[in-house]
């Protein structure tokens, strides 16, 4: 989620990373209702699978909806991956995620026990954007 | 553009990979984990357990697999079907009796399997065939170069990397022929990652739209 404030914001238009969980707020991002809509039914509703695909393939393409097809599987597994060997949060991204993960209730997802930290004990970094490198 | 092609190729590839020895499961025993995965789908014990609140209080008792130790294939059920519930001291309770080294390679193997199922099953095909199993032995062992850095499992000890981008450092083999191909191809894309501007179809803030929804509907901290 640190991704979609810091990349939304480079380009202008930050996101409104509260509304994630709203299903009819787009969260300030193009078609965001259509592509949460379609993760949603991929992992929770899949009698409403179909027409939120066909949805979706009418507003960003044939292409557009391969990309959303594969971030999701990816994340599918990345989450697995992050909750069954018990990584902590990196630093700058938990020191900058306090004030969503407390409006989305991040916190109080069982796997929040993994990270140990204090966020007012952690530097901000003077350039995020060059902490994603660590991602790679 | 990565295309529907060249996502086939690459699974094909990561396929091959799975059916070959890894770090601590011969090729058959892997094969196992994927078979463990896809019938948890329709297991009686994950549905029971996931009707209870604590998963603690079902017994793990799932269809056996040969080659297997029933703690891996319960590592394999509940990484499926259970993820959000998983806890310091089952894990640690696993690893006791399978070995911290098995343990992370049925995480590598179970998380890339979601990864080509799920992506099959939106594209409308079926789960492919099980991986073909390769004669040999996988090495048993840990890496020197992994160590205790707060997570569950070892993790390479260099801050080179994000944590999740080390997550599965102590099984080199499927990290490095398994997960991280995976990874690349299906979002972060090597140096492509670094950007906010991504040439895709989708721009950077959509993709992290779709990746955060998942996460949060996966109840994932990280």
């Amino acid at each position: 989620m640190a991704l979609l404030r810091e990349s939304s914001k480079a380009l202008g238009a930050p996101a409104d990373l509260a509304a994630l969980t709203d299903p009819d707020s787009d969260a300030g991002v193009a078609c965001g209702r259509l592509l949460k809509a379609f993760a949603r039914a991929a992992l929770l509703e899949p009698e409403r699978l179909g027409e939120q695909a066909r949805r979706l393939r009418a507003a960003v393409g044939e292409e557009g909806w391969l990309e959303a097809v594969s971030t999701l599987a990816a994340f599918e597994g990345l989450a697995r991956v992050a909750d069954a060997t018990g990584i902590e949060v990196d630093d700058q991204v938990f020191a900058s995620s306090v004030e969503f993960r407390a409006a989305l209730g991040i916190d109080r997802f069982r796997s929040a026990a993994n990270t140990r930290k204090d966020a007012a004990a952690i530097a901000p970094a003077e350039d995020y954007a060059s902490a994603l490198d660590l991602f790679r | 553009m990565v295309g529907l092609a060249a996502f086939d190729a690459l699974h094909e590839r990561v396929w091959a990979a799975l059916g070959e020895p890894g770090d601590w499961l011969d090729a058959r025993a892997r094969r196992e984990v994927v078979r463990a995965v896809r019938a948890s789908a329709s297991c009686a014990v994950c549905d029971r357990r996931a009707g209870v609140a604590s998963p603690a209080m079902a017994r793990a008792e799932h269809e056996p697999a040969p080659l297997l130790a029933a703690g891996l294939v319960d590592v394999a059920h509940r990484l499926t079907r259970d993820n959000a519930r998983l806890g310091r001291s089952w894990a640690d309770g696993v690893m006791a009796v399978v070995g911290v080294g098995p343990y992370a390679e049925v995480v590598g193997i179970a998380a890339a399997v979601r990864v080509v199922d799920t992506f099959r099953r939106l594209t409308g095909r079926d789960p492919a065939a099980l991986p073909a199993p390769r004669p040999g032995d996988p090495p048993r062992a840990l890496p020197d170069s992994v160590g205790d850095v707060g997570a569950w499992v070892p993790q390479s000890l260099t801050k080179a990397r994000a944590n999740v981008s080390r997550a599965l450092s102590c099984v080199p083999r499927t990290d490095t022929r398994v997960w991280r191909p995976l990874v690349d191809a299906h979002y972060s894309r090597g140096a492509e990652f670094a950007s906010f501007t991504w040439d895709r179809a989708l721009t950077r803030p959509q993709v992290e739209l779709v990746a955060a929804t998942v996460t949060w509907l996966n109840e994932c901290f990280y």
